[in-house]
């Protein structure tokens, strides 16, 4: 019986002040609130809101049939108790159906499982206590950001007591079949789900019709049904943005998501699963052994493989070099700040790589180019650090 | 028409300049000889037409031809495929008297340059020699650098019948910085107007040709410049002081290229990054200008100015330098900058100017924002990651900015304006600078 499960992701950073050297020990206010805000209520309008619209009606008109799991940051929640309470209502009313799992990750999307494990761990635990208070279950499933795996970070879920990890990068392991569960090496309890490339890419907001892509609902359910077999798993993860919102009108791909698990369940055998029903109805297929860091296919394209070009490496080391000095503080209100300067989007907006022809940069960076975004994520660390020092207005 | 060994048609071209290597005092000359040579390695023949030609030693690849001396006599010294003809005309580079700057783009090495009080007297005898040659080469195309070409052009083309296509390498409007010459301004339009295409080197440049000139936007092409890595370059090890970061500009101090804006964030920076020494490289009609404001400021014990820099020494000045500094008012091109990542000298260049177009790994500010310039000029000294990364991706972008590419959409243009066979796309593996 061949299973489907997705995992829809929501993230938005907190937008950075354009913050230049001169700003250096002049100004402590890092985060373009207003911005924040103004991209927020975009996103809220044309993406989570009609796409939580969507993912109730699916459930309501499937009775039970249609599970999905979602992944929403920290830094996303925060943000929108403070001023969207209408689409944390949407995610209340799905929680409230049962049929939608609430997956954990570090609060802050942050690199931190790359750097620092402490950091790493309080993060997640964070996330999971307000996931848990939000939405009335404790997480068992656990997205790293970006779907960055590896043993180590399969063993500090485990410990923490999750009992599957939602992994990418699956094409880069030999032999890694990524229809099927894993158990990660060194690991009892925890099984590793891999995302689907192909099944997850042709989700993809491409114009229909681009790159071999399906253009209908049933054509992407005649594939589906095609490619899998037996007991076999299609893990379909994507962003928010992928899977609703209004831009899907515009590619021709309108009413595409609305329609396909309709499709999929009229197939004698095909289901929905959460993670965790997954996790409890297979077992691993084998051992999965990745003792480095593992990124997901594409993770080159939007500018996160690590190590990153020298910004991305300087930028995170001066960062996480700060730790023991900002937790030193004791303050609150410091090491919020400090936390809020780890999103990945800080990362990949530093990303030199398909400059001359990339749209992907162009699209999202805030900053003129990776050049500027590391000029100003830099000052800001050098005005930071001088204030935790205590030595405001403090020259490099 | 011959064919090309590979099959596609080889195009004879004639060509009306203004100077070309070893004559040259500018990057006009300096593109010309790039160009001319990609193209005739492409299995072209180019015949390339000066205004004169001060010695007997003639170039390499081209035909060069010389009113001076034409009918031109066998041109043994050449490499086959290029000849270049000079006519004879007192029109010089730099020739003295008026107050006028020397306008050719890329000229920033020159001192500050002067049109002669019978120039377009001259323009228009260079023009009436071009219809003498016109009558004994033969040609398929004829491709006019500059408006100073364009009477030598009209006058090819109604000789021959031979499509014009007009290469713009800067305006008047860039020129003047505003206060236009009516003359000039009026050349370049009838040459606009009238050629058969027009080659622009940016997109900037373009765009004023079409909402300025009034130039169907159809009709124009825009083929970026390239940058050829002189014998020279990376012979200069010069080692730098610790700690002692030098800053240059390397320019015509003149309105066009901003250098007042490079002043103003001197004084900026000196004020976090005291230890910092800039440099003003090259001479023009605003230097004195830009000495008292240096003294006013109060920074004139870090701000070096050098005069007019020739040849090796402009070498040396770009390995001597930690960050160079284009913040020109309006610049269709401007070579310098890829000049300067050549010596794997960082760069921060004004989005006011074509190169932008092509430069993804530069830092970029408005020419008027000397704030914003202050601050990157610091980044780029404080933050080695930053230019660390800069030089190692300018590198890789350097590497496709090669003449051989220009060549192939010039050729574009010329199969278009012709109508002759396509030349079929070829391959050709270029060495990593040409």
């Amino acid at each position: 019986m061949p299973s489907v499960v997705i995992c829809l992701h929501a993230h938005l950073p907190l937008r950075l002040k354009k913050y230049g050297f001169f700003d250096i020990g002049h100004s402590q206010d890092y985060f373009d609130e207003q911005e924040s805000r103004r991209v927020l209520e975009r996103v809220a309008k044309d993406c989570f809101l009609p796409t939580n619209r969507t993912l109730l009606k699916l459930i309501r008109r499937h009775r039970g049939s249609f599970r999905i799991s979602c992944s929403v940051s920290g830094m996303l929640l925060e943000q929108l108790e403070k001023g969207q309470n209408t689409v944390l209502e949407s995610f209340r009313r799905l929680a409230d159906t049962g049929c939608v799992e609430f997956v954990s990750g570090p609060w802050h999307h942050s690199l931190a499982s790359l750097f620092s494990e402490t950091e790493f761990r309080e993060q997640v635990a964070l996330h999971r206590r307000r996931v848990r208070a939000l939405f009335g279950r404790r997480p068992q499933t656990f997205r790293n950001t970006e779907l960055i795996y590896g043993n180590d970070v399969a063993r500090i879920a485990e410990s923490m007591g999750f009992r599957v990890i939602l992994a990418g990068g699956a094409d880069r392991l030999p032999g890694c079949d990524a229809a099927a569960l894993h158990r990660p090496a060194g690991c009892r309890k925890l099984k590793v789900l891999f995302r689907h490339d192909r099944f997850s890419d042709d989700f993809a907001l491409r114009p229909a019709g681009a790159d071999r892509q399906p253009r209908t609902a049933d054509e992407f359910a005649r594939r589906l049904a095609e490619g899998v077999h037996g007991d076999e798993i299609v893990s379909l993860f994507m962003d928010y943005r992928t899977f609703g919102g209004n831009n899907r009108t515009a590619t021709g791909m309108a009413g595409f998501p609305e329609t396909f698990p309709g499709i999929l369940l009229k197939r004698r055998d095909w289901r929905f699963l959460t993670p965790s029903e997954a996790v409890a109805q297979h077992a691993p297929a084998g051992e999965i052994d990745v003792p480095g860091q593992l990124f997901r296919a594409g993770s080159e394209k939007i500018g996160l493989t690590w190590p990153g070009n020298h910004m991305q490496i300087d930028a995170a080391r001066t960062l996480y070099g700060l730790e023991d000095r900002v937790r030193a503080t004791k303050s609150r209100k410091r090491i919020d700040v400090w936390r809020n300067l780890q999103a990945s989007d800080h990362f990949c907006h530093m990303s030199t790589e398909n400059l001359a022809g990339g749209e992907i940069q162009g699209a999202s960076n805030p900053f003129a180019s990776p050049y500027d975004a590391y000029i100003h994520h830099m000052s800001i660390l050098k005005d930071f650090s001088g204030r935790i020092a205590g030595k405001t207005g403090e020259r490099p | 028409m011959e064919k090309r060994e590979d099959g596609a048609r080889a195009m004879q071209i004639l060509m009306f300049g203004w100077e070309f290597p070893p004559y040259i005092s500018g990057g006009l000359g300096t593109a010309c000889y790039g160009m001319t040579k990609a193209l005739v390695e492409r299995g072209h023949r180019v015949t390339f037409v000066v205004p004169s030609l001060p010695g007997p030693d003639r170039p390499s690849h081209v035909a060069l031809v010389s009113a001076a001396d034409f009918p031109a006599g066998p041109e043994k010294a050449l490499p086959a495929g290029i000849t270049v003809n000079p006519v004879d005309s007192p029109l010089r580079p730099y020739m003295a008297e008026s107050d006028y700057g020397i306008f050719r783009e890329g000229s920033l090495l020159a001192s500050p340059g002067h049109y002669g009080p019978n120039l377009f007297d001259e323009v228009q005898r260079y023009g009436e020699a071009a219809a003498l040659i016109a009558r004994r080469v033969s040609f398929d195309v004829i491709h006019a650098h500059e408006w100073l070409s364009v009477p030598a052009a009209l006058h090819a083309r109604r000789e021959s019948g031979r499509p014009f296509i007009f290469h713009v390498h800067a305006l008047e409007f860039d020129r003047s910085g505003g206060s236009v010459n009516p003359g000039i301004f009026a050349v370049e339009r009838q040459g606009l107007a009238e050629a058969d295409h027009v080659i622009a080197v940016s997109h900037f440049t373009k765009s004023m040709i079409v909402e300025r000139y009034g130039i169907d936007a159809e009709k124009v092409t825009v083929v970026h410049n390239a940058v050829s890595r002189g014998e020279a370059a990376g012979a200069y090890g010069v080692v730098k002081a610790q700690g002692e970061k030098i800053v240059l500009f390397l320019g015509r101090i003149t309105h066009q290229k901003g250098p007042v804006f490079f002043v103003e964030a001197a004084a900026k920076v000196l004020r976090v990054l005291p230890d910092v020494t800039f440099v003003m490289a090259g001479s023009g009609d605003l230097m004195s200008r830009m000495v008292e404001r240096v003294a006013e400021l109060g920074i004139g014990s870090r701000f070096l100015f050098t005069g007019f820099l020739r040849g090796s020494e402009v070498e040396r000045m770009y390995a001597a330098s930690d960050l160079y500094v284009m913040p020109s008012v309006s610049e269709p091109f401007g070579i310098a900058p890829l000049e300067a990542m050549l010596y794997d000298v960082p760069v921060i260049i004004s989005r006011q100017s074509g190169v932008s177009e092509v430069l993804h790994h530069a830092l970029k500010v408005d020419f008027w924002d000397v704030d914003d310039l202050a601050g990157k000029i610091c980044a780029a000294l404080t933050y080695d990651a930053l230019t660390r990364e800069m030089v190692e991706r300018s590198r890789e972008e350097l590497r496709a900015l090669t003449w051989g590419r220009a060549a192939r959409e010039i050729e574009e243009v010329y199969r278009r304006v012709t109508g002759l066979a396509p030349v079929e796309p070829i391959e050709l593996t270029e060495p990593t600078n040409q």
